[in-house]
């Protein structure tokens, strides 16, 4: 169990430090963007905060922790694509609207080796059209190396689906690097 | 099969990849944010749900009430159609 971080504000201190890494990490795969990375990752240890008292200890803290983070990044990706759609909506009409239309850049993890930094870019590039289950299973498995068992439990689903999933998300990269590939011509 | 190899490198592309460092003043902004969101007065749940109670209930008398209403109107009309149809509405029947 949890200790009570109200009262104790250096466990919670504790706990953030020790954890931080984990969601900072995974946000980053998902979201593929620094700033909102960081963002995400405190409004996980806000909710931690707020919630731990709810945690009955059924999953790991990991896995209550990475489901968060996985259920933040979602909910931020979506936000931000609504707000896309409404900058292309008010831009229409107002053509100084200050609303950005598109992302600033093609996003390179901090922690790719140098030599794969150009493929890797390549790779998030094509990671960011898969859909959202697919994209969170994928980053799951690839960026954070976890288990099938272990992304079944963060996702609520069996095994076989998460297996699904990937062979799904493989399939797909696939046909996006295709593409690349042929552009690249 | 050089688009095979394409492919290949770039989806083995992770491989290696190294955990990013976290932020270390992450706790500090984290705890700015709880204090932001502690401040920001939050209307207890509690009294949400009475309020909506409330207006639910208010909502479901007035239709009841409104059918009751035009219920009650039809059947005048009726019945002041059916007696003038059959003349029982002169003064000296």
């Amino acid at each position: 169990m949890l200790p009570h971080f109200q009262n104790n504000k250096e466990a919670f201190a504790a706990f953030v430090q020790h954890h931080q890494q984990l969601v900072m990490n995974t946000a980053l795969g998902i979201v593929q963007n620094k700033e909102d990375a960081e963002e995400i990752a405190q409004d996980v240890f806000v909710e931690v905060f707020e919630q731990h008292q709810h945690f009955k200890g059924e999953s790991s803290v990991t896995t209550w922790l990475y489901r968060i983070t996985t259920n933040k990044c979602i909910d931020h990706i979506r936000k931000k694509k609504t707000k896309k759609r409404f900058a292309f909506i008010t831009n229409l009409f107002h053509q100084n609207s200050n609303e950005p239309l598109h992302d600033a850049g093609h996003f390179v993890h901090p922690g790719v080796l140098a030599e794969n930094k150009e493929k890797a870019a390549l790779l998030f590039k094509a990671i960011e059209q898969l859909p959202e289950k697919q994209k969170t299973a994928y980053v799951l498995y690839e960026i954070e190396n976890l288990s099938y068992q272990e992304i079944a439990e963060i996702l609520n689903s069996s095994i076989s689906s998460v297996e699904s999933l990937l062979f799904r998300s493989r399939q797909r990269l696939r046909k996006i690097l295709e593409t690349f590939y042929k552009q690249q011509l | 099969m050089e688009k095979e190899q394409y492919i290949t490198e770039i989806l083995n592309s992770l491989c290696g990849i190294k955990k990013t460092e976290g932020n270390s003043f992450l706790h500090t902004k984290v705890l700015a944010k709880l204090e932001k969101t502690n401040k920001t007065e939050k209307l207890p749940l509690k009294l949400v749900y009475v309020f909506a109670t409330c207006f639910v209930m208010l909502l479901a008398i007035h239709i009841f009430w409104w059918d009751e209403f035009t219920n009650q109107t039809t059947n005048n009309s009726t019945t002041t159609s059916i007696a003038n149809e059959y003349d029982l509405t002169s003064i000296d029947y």
